[in-house]
């Protein structure tokens, strides 16, 4: 098996290393990188937990190659909040407590943070949908959702790296 | 580093080595394809890595993503031609099909979630051959054609209509899911198909007899015309989600709700 030289932007650092093909971007984040924000849940591509932000696009770190983000800019929840103050959405979790045991939390912040700089003002339609693609089993949803208005209510809207 | 310890006790699956071949043109890949030994083609890679991580054994995996010619949708004549590696999302954005298919990506917006829908392609939904998956339905109901080189799916080829609609029920998915194609010419149809998902190997088509047939007649018959395009299809499979019985049964009802609504928007 011949490694492959890639070259990608990591939470803002640029970076250059060569992986083996069969690693997939969730193990390079964990193993190489110490990033386990990036949750492993199902491992298939389902649960939403492995959720990371690829050039401004939500994507399932477990369920894509990590020779795939060759030139690509990636953002994990490590790397969403700047210089020290957290990202609208995480405040909005923290201020909803929208969260139990945690696990899909990273997930979740990620993806609605895509949502919100696509869409600032998602109708309810959408906000399920987006929602329906990160399995929470704790909190019922219902902290989420109040999280999500609070968000898209904290103004200004910022952009997604 | 994460300490050896936690490596150690992850539970994570791993995928067996491969070599990686990323081909720059449709020949190349093509040629790739057919050198010996254990080749697969990746295009968006959600139902291969799948694959691999429950052991699949592969020893190259040709990388399609850099092959221009697979990419793009485009008007072409009276249809319109859909790369294989063109990605939901694009589907649901495309300014060419919102002018001349508005239905289809009106109903991709709820097929599966952003994820998937921003990496999976709609090539890669037709060759996983998943019986629960909703391209193939979805583009038999508007009679496409799939346009092949050598070993490898190129295009899709859909021929459109001057007023082509497109119709679904996935209310049942994934037991079932029904697609209704229909072309329509001055408030009439001019062809009808309805494909059926979930309920076979692979996805089925049945033509309805309805050509000339007043679009806002179509709701005082759609029972009939129903029951009678049920009847064609091959006895669907039972699994742990339901009989094939019930998916029969649900055949029936879900067309003649597509037709009574099909029927109201003349």
């Amino acid at each position: 098996m011949t490694d492959v030289a890639i070259s990608f932007t990591l939470n803002g650092k640029p970076h250059k290393l060569a992986v083996a093909p069969n690693v997939t971007l969730a193990d390079l984040l964990r193993d190489n990188f110490a990033l386990t924000g990036c949750k492993v849940g199902c491992d298939e591509g389902v649960c939403g937990a492995c959720t990371v932000i690829v050039n401004g696009a939500p994507v399932s770190a477990c369920n894509t190659f990590a020779f795939s983000v060759d030139g690509r800019s990636i953002t994990t929840i490590e790397g969403l909040a700047a210089a020290g103050t957290l990202h609208r959405v995480q405040q909005a979790f923290l201020d909803s407590g929208a969260f139990q045991c945690g696990f899909c939390t990273s997930g979740m912040i990620l993806s609605i943070a895509v949502l919100l700089a696509r869409e600032p003002q998602p109708d309810e339609a959408t906000i399920r949908d987006w929602l329906a693609g990160n399995i929470c089993r704790c909190t019922g949803y219902r902290a989420i959702r109040d999280a999500i208005e609070r968000a898209i209510h904290a103004a200004p809207a910022e952009a997604v790296p | 580093m994460v300490p050896r310890m936690l490596v150690g006790l992850r539970s994570r699956k791993h995928i067996a080595p491969f070599e990686l071949v990323r081909p720059a043109s449709l020949d190349a890949a093509c040629r790739a394809l057919s050198e010996p030994g254990r080749n697969v083609a990746m295009a968006g890679g959600i139902d291969l890595i799948d694959r691999l991580k429950l052991g699949e054994p592969v020893d190259r995996v040709i990388h399609l993503a850099g092959v221009r010619e697979l990419h793009g949708i485009r008007r072409d004549g009276d249809a319109i031609s859909v790369g294989a590696l063109t990605t939901h999302a694009e589907i649901i954005s495309d300014p060419v099909l919102a002018e001349v298919l508005p239905d289809w990506p009106a109903i991709w917006r709820g097929v599966a979630n952003p994820r998937v829908r921003h990496a999976g392609t709609i090539g890669g939904n037709l060759m996983s051959a998943m019986p629960h998956y909703d391209a193939g339905p979805a583009l038999l109901a508007l009679g496409a054609a799939a346009v092949t080189a050598d070993l490898l799916m190129e295009r899709i080829r859909i021929p459109i209509a001057p007023r082509q609609r497109l119709l679904a029920d996935r209310s049942l998915h994934p037991i079932i899911s029904v697609y209704l194609g229909a072309s329509l010419e001055g408030g009439k149809i001019q062809s009808a198909r309805i494909a059926v998902g979930c309920c076979t190997a692979q996805p089925a088509a049945a033509e309805l007899p309805l050509a000339g047939v007043p679009v806002a007649s179509l709701g005082a018959d759609a029972a009939d015309i129903a029951k009678k395009a049920a009847a064609t299809f091959a006895e669907p499979m039972s699994d742990g989600l339901a009989s094939g019985a019930y998916r029969r049964r649900m055949i029936e009802v879900l067309t003649r709700r597509l037709l009574i609504k099909l029927g109201s928007q003349p």
